[in-house]
Order: C-alpha cells, then sequence, then structure tokens
C-alpha cells in the first residue's frame, strides 16, 4: 500500500500495482527512497483524485489478456467519458501525468487537445484556447507569406 | 492622419501597427481577433482609435470564451505542445505558426512526419506532395525524426527526391520508415544502398519497393519488417534479411510471389504473418504468432512448435476449377493445418476455411481435435458454413471464449452439381439453420462444458434476411441451454448498420434471449454499440 500527498495536503493510498502506474512513483519504489508517504507537490488534491482514478480503471485492464478484448469497448468508453473535462482541468492533469509519467493518460490527453486544434483555422484556435496574437498585423502577414508553400 | 472610410463591419478593424493606414479593402478578412492584437508600441492617441478599440472589446464579450483569462495551453512544456502537434495533419501544425509567438516554430520540431495526399485537402497531385515534402524537410529544424511515413503515387521523374528524403530521415536517427510508393509511371522506386544497413531503425514498412534480391541486409534494432507487392525477394533473399535482424520480433509478407520457404532458426522472430504468397514450407522455432491471409495457390507444411495463436483466413485458389481433385486438396490441406496447429491457445478461422470443413463434414470427415481456448470464427454464417462451424466447434473440446464474426457474404465455394456435388447441393438448398443446430445439439454438448464467454460481432454483414437472424438464434438456443459455465453473452452491433445488419439489437431479439432456458443461471448477455 502506497500512500500519496498531494500539494494541499490531501492523501490517498493505492494498491502498489496501481502505484506503479505511474512511472515516477515506480522509479521510487524501485530506487528504494519512497517513504510510507510520497509528497506530490506539484499536483492538486482534486486532480490527483482524478489521475488515481484513471489509473485504477487501467489498472485492471492489464491483468487478463483474455478479458482483454471485451473490455477494450468497455475501456474506450469510459475514457471517452473520463476527458470530458473543463480546460482547466484538463491542463492541469496534463502536467500531472507528465509530472507523475504516466504515458498512456498523457497520450489520451494530448490527443483530446489534438482533437480540438484538427482542423480549424488559427483564429478558431486561438478563441477556443484564449490564446493571445502578440503578433502585430504585418508580422501576421509575414508568417502567412512564411508558410504559404504548405498550402498551396 | 486616419482613413475616413471605416465601414461597421468587424472586418475592418485592423490597423496597422506602424500607425499607417492603408486602404481597407486590401486588409485580409480573417484578421477577426484584431482587436486582441494591440499594435505593439505605437498606440494611437486618437480619440476614434480608442472608440474603436473600446467597441471590439465590446464585441467579444458575448462571446462564451472570453471571461476566462489564461491561456493555459501556451503554459505547456515544449515537449508536450510537440507532441500535440504530432497528432496533427502536418498542415495543422504548420498553421499554428499563426497562433502567436510561442507557437510560431513548434511545428519545425514535430518528430513524426507522415505524408500523404489526403492530408492535403487542395492538392492532390502527386507532384504537389512531392514539393510539399521538399521543401517541409528544407525549414525543418535539425531534430530527431522518429517516423518517416510516404504514401505516394510514385513516379520514375520522383526517384531523386524520395533518395534524398531518406537520407534526411536516416540522418536524424529515424526509428520507423513507411514507404508506401505504387508506381504508377515507369517502374517502381529502388531502395538506395545506404538503407540496406542502418543501426536506428526499429520498424520499417516497404510496399512497391524494389531491392537487390542478392544484397546483404544489417538491420541491427528493426524488430519489426513488413514487405508488400515485391516480386524480386526469393528465399535466398528472405533468409539474408533473416540473418541481418538479430532482433527481429515480427515479419509480415504480402505478395511476395517468389518466396516460398521460410526457414530459420531465429530465437527473436515471434509473429509472422503470410498474405496472399505461395510459401510452401515455415519452420521457425519461436514463432509464436502465426497468420495466413489471402490467396494461395500451394499447399504448406508448417514446423512451429512454440505456436499460440494462429489465423487461418486464406482461401486456396483452385487452379482447375471444379473438379473434385482440387476439392480434396483443399479438405487435406485444412485437415493438415488443423493437425498442426492443434495446440495453440487461440484459433482464429476465416470463411473459406470452414466452408472446406462443411464439405469435409458433409462426407464424413471430422477435422482434427484442437485444444484451443479462444475460438474465432470469421464468417459469413451461410448455409455453406454452418456444417463447417459445427464441425469445428463439435472438435473444439477445451474452448472458453467462442467469438463469431459475422463479416461481407463472400461468394460460396463453387460446388458444381456435374462434379459429383449434386447430394451436397440438394442438401444445402434445403437446409434450414434452426432446424440444423437442433439436430447438431446433441453432438455439441461435450464442447460446450468448458464455454465461459460467447461474442458475436455483427460486423456488417451483408444479408439482411430473417434466415440469418433464425439461424443464429438458433444456435444460440443450443449454446445457452448447454453451457453450464457460461458467464456472458457480448453482442456487438456496428453503430452504422441499420441497413445490412442482422439488427440484433432489437428488443424482439432481447426478449427471444431471454426467453431459452439457460444451462448457466448466471450467464448475462450484454449489448454494445461500437
Amino acid at each position: 500500500m502506497i500512500t500519496l500527498r498531494s500539494s494541499d495536503g490531501e492523501t490517498f493510498d493505492l494498491d502498489e500495482v496501481v502505484a506503479v502506474e505511474l512511472q515516477t512513483i515506480k522509479n521510487m519504489m524501485e530506487d528504494g527512497c519512497a517513504e510510507s508517504v510520497i509528497p506530490v507537490p506539484n499536483v492538486e488534491g482534486k486532480i490527483l483524485a482524478k489521475v488515481i482514478e484513471y489509473c485504477k480503471k487501467h489498472v485492471k485492464s492489464t491483468a487478463k489478456a483474455e478479458e482483454h478484448a471485451l473490455s477494450d469497448a468497455d475501456l474506450k468508453a469510459w475514457d471517452s467519458d473520463f476527458i470530458k473535462l473543463d480546460q482547466a482541468t484538463l491542463f492541469d492533469l496534463i502536467m500531472a501525468a507528465n509530472y507523475l509519467d504516466i504515458k498512456s493518460l498523457l497520450d489520451l490527453l494530448c490527443q483530446t487537445v489534438a482533437n480540438m486544434i484538427k482542423g480549424k483555422s488559427p483564429e478558431e484556435i486561438r478563441q477556443i484556447f484564449n490564446i493571445k496574437n502578440d503578433f502585430t498585423p504585418e508580422e501576421e502577414q509575414e508568417i502567412r507569406r512564411e508558410n504559404q508553400w504548405a498550402f498551396q | 492622419m486616419e482613413d475616413g472610410s471605416h465601414s461597421g463591419g468587424s472586418d475592418s478593424d485592423s490597423i496597422d501597427s506602424d500607425g499607417s493606414y492603408s486602404d481597407r479593402t486590401h486588409r485580409d478578412r480573417s484578421y477577426r481577433d484584431g482587436g486582441r492584437s494591440s499594435s505593439s508600441g505605437s498606440s494611437s492617441d486618437d480619440d476614434s482609435f480608442d472608440r474603436r478599440s473600446v467597441r471590439r472589446r465590446y464585441n467579444y464579450s458575448h462571446r462564451p470564451n472570453s471571461y476566462r483569462e489564461d491561456d493555459r495551453i501556451s503554459d505547456l512544456p515544449d515537449l508536450i505542445l510537440i507532441q500535440i502537434l504530432s497528432l496533427l495533419p502536418l498542415t495543422d501544425a504548420i498553421s499554428t505558426a499563426r497562433l502567436s509567438k510561442r507557437w510560431r516554430f513548434l511545428w519545425k520540431m514535430v518528430p513524426i512526419l507522415a505524408f500523404s495526399p489526403y492530408d492535403h485537402h487542395s492538392n492532390r497531385r502527386p507532384s504537389a506532395l512531392v514539393s510539399f515534402i521538399d521543401k517541409f524537410l528544407l525549414l525543418r529544424e535539425r531534430s530527431p525524426i522518429n517516423k518517416f511515413s510516404v504514401q505516394l503515387d510514385y513516379r520514375r521523374e520522383f526517384r531523386s527526391a524520395v533518395d534524398v528524403w531518406l537520407y534526411v530521415a536516416t540522418g536524424n536517427n529515424v526509428e520507423e520508415i513507411y514507404l508506401d510508393l505504387e508506381p504508377i509511371c515507369g517502374g517502381p522506386y529502388t531502395l538506395p544502398k545506404n538503407l540496406y544497413t542502418n543501426s536506428s531503425l526499429v520498424k520499417l514498412t516497404l510496399r512497391d519497393c524494389s531491392m537487390n534480391p542478392n544484397a546483404v541486409f544489417s538491420w541491427p534494432s528493426l524488430k519489426t519488417l513488413s514487405i508488400s507487392y515485391n516480386g524480386e525477394l526469393n528465399d535466398k533473399s528472405i533468409a539474408s534479411i533473416l540473418s541481418g535482424c538479430p532482433v527481429l520480433e515480427s515479419l509480415e509478407l504480402r505478395k511476395c510471389l517468389d518466396v516460398s520457404r521460410l526457414n530459420t532458426m531465429s530465437a527473436s522472430l515471434k509473429k509472422l504473418t503470410i498474405k496472399s504468397c505461395d510459401v510452401m514450407q515455415i519452420s521457425a522455432p519461436k514463432v509464436e504468432s502465426l497468420t495466413i491471409l489471402g490467396f494461395t495457390e500451394k499447399t504448406m507444411s508448417l514446423d512451429l512448435p512454440s505456436l499460440l495463436h494462429a489465423t487461418l483466413n486464406f482461401e486456396l485458389r483452385i487452379v482447375k476449377k471444379g473438379s473434385k481433385d482440387s476439392y480434396q486438396n483443399s479438405g487435406r490441406l485444412m485437415t493438415y493445418l488443423l493437425e498442426t496447429v492443434n495446440g495453440v491457445e487461440e484459433l482464429k478461422i476465416g470463411t473459406w476455411c470452414i466452408q472446406v470443413l462443411s464439405v469435409l463434414e458433409m462426407e464424413n470427415l471430422t477435422c482434427p481435435t484442437t485444444t484451443c481456448k479462444r475460438l474465432i470464427l470469421n464468417t459469413s454464417f451461410t448455409r455453406w458454413d454452418l456444417p463447417g462451424i459445427a464441425n469445428l466447434l463439435r472438435n473444439s473440446v477445451s474452448v472458453e471464449t467462442l467469438v463469431l464474426t459475422m463479416t461481407r457474404g463472400r461468394k460460396e465455394i463453387l460446388l458444381r452439381k456435374k462434379d459429383g456435388f449434386k447430394k451436397l447441393n440438394q442438401f444445402y438448398e434445403k437446409l434450414d439453420g434452426k432446424k440444423y443446430w437442433n439436430s447438431q445439439e446433441g453432438a455439441l454438448v461435450n464442447s460446450l462444458q468448458g464455454l465461459k464467454t460467447l461474442k458475436i460481432i455483427d460486423d456488417n454483414l451483408y444479408n439482411t434476411y430473417d434466415w440469418y437472424k433464425e439461424c443464429l438464434l438458433g444456435l444460440l438456443q443450443v449454446i445457452l441451454k448447454n453451457a453450464r459455465m457460461l458467464e456472458k453473452v457480448v453482442i456487438c452491433t456496428n453503430k452504422s448498420s441499420n441497413y445490412g445488419s442482422l439488427r440484433l439489437n432489437t428488443m424482439e431479439v432481447a426478449q427471444t434471449l431471454l426467453s431459452f432456458p439457460k444451462a448457466s443461471p448466471s450467464a448475462v448477455i450484454l449489448y454494445y454499440k461500437s
């Protein structure tokens, strides 16, 4: 049993088999520097809870190869529900998945963001993510010209 | 002075940074968020400018996103943004250059380069794609390339261009190369010699690429190799390739018609896929998974002691159509194959093979017993499949998971009456699916004892007739009645199939299934839509 403590003091108990899904924690355990309670200073409780929820669900799937074929559809459905998040949580989760080194979660989240960007114009993308356009119109014009070859 | 021709539309709101006001008709209409782009440095004190910018801000205030202040996405580390850009078509990634200064050059670091005519919306001509790739590689930052993939209608004149691309890719330590260069004009692309030896490649897929069959290949890191449409590689070439790939785990050959024997002592090769090649003999001590697909003309001999998974979804091309001999050949081949793979854990069988087993069944030739735990049948579930399915099921004594994937109907094996199949044809014509399964029940009882999971995948079956639905329900009835260990029945229907499906996800079917007596009281029936 491993205990993680979030930046705001919440603690979470995990079975070892779940804890090793978090590569960072796994490395700590292997290096022998994992103490009874592992602090996770970069991650808030509410986000850490979501991360753990994901890991618990995905650990079960790698357990039995036989059930794998059946639970694939299950997992996909669960994943697509899981990623229905507001942007703030989405990006907090990305940072957490990156820090804790959970590849499958990071891949899922990056794919989610990519799907939000795909096929949209820069103007639309800026609106969705609130990106400030710090180019002057002239600079933008210059960039358009610079990359024109790609759209011919 | 300010240009007085200010029109009300928002697309004329952008102002040049140096404060000059050029003719608005030249303004690019897509500068819609001009309100955000504060002119750097030169803020005009002009009253009308301020009013306009207030108006602009007001225009944006009723858009839902404007109250959130943070741009969280730009705060992500470079590597993550690059990972996100890698998941986009390249033209989309390049468009992000215009988002903001932070994003301007990120596209140049994307390590996954996939080029195909389908990404390029406006211009599908091969020469346009070639030109795009040339320029892309020229402008890209010198940074690692994980994957380089090109799908192109190949013409001889592109040869030097492709050579250069491969040179750049290998120079950036590419790990995965995918080349699909279908020759349209002037013969296939010949792989440059410097690619015969490469130490960073982990995965290589070559389609329609010509290679010197007598060359020496050395790919010390290669784990996955797939070669298709190559008529020059022969047995010696394959042997040479295999000895040059000491860690190869998966080999796939498609339409390599000059390869007939695959003998290797490779300790790493675990997975072998053969599609539409005439391979007669395979001998590989550590291969765990064998897949035979497509068309073949030769019968085979297999020596695969470590085999755990076998997929037999192929068709033996009958050279002399209709002659009883050729059917006997097919029968013998299937019998031999099933004997050879009888120890595998998972057996997947395709519709032609099933129909051959049907013919055997009708001639009272039972198929060999297998001890597989998972049996997957890829079948069009027609009359000509049923006896074969019965034959297989009866002889699969240890099955715990049975999957029936109903695929698009193919033409049944042609059995002409004049070739001696008169009785068989009569049988088939009169075959009543539901009654057939009832008659088979006694023979199937034993095999059904260990069954825990049954899965039916209705994958766009071509047939819509009630016959098929009744027939499947007949089978399900027999199974439910006798499978004492049954835990679940899963029915997957294709989301898009309203037309051309068994329509198993109806209330009527559900109620019928619930009404069948169950030998296993805890069995559940689940429905999925994919």
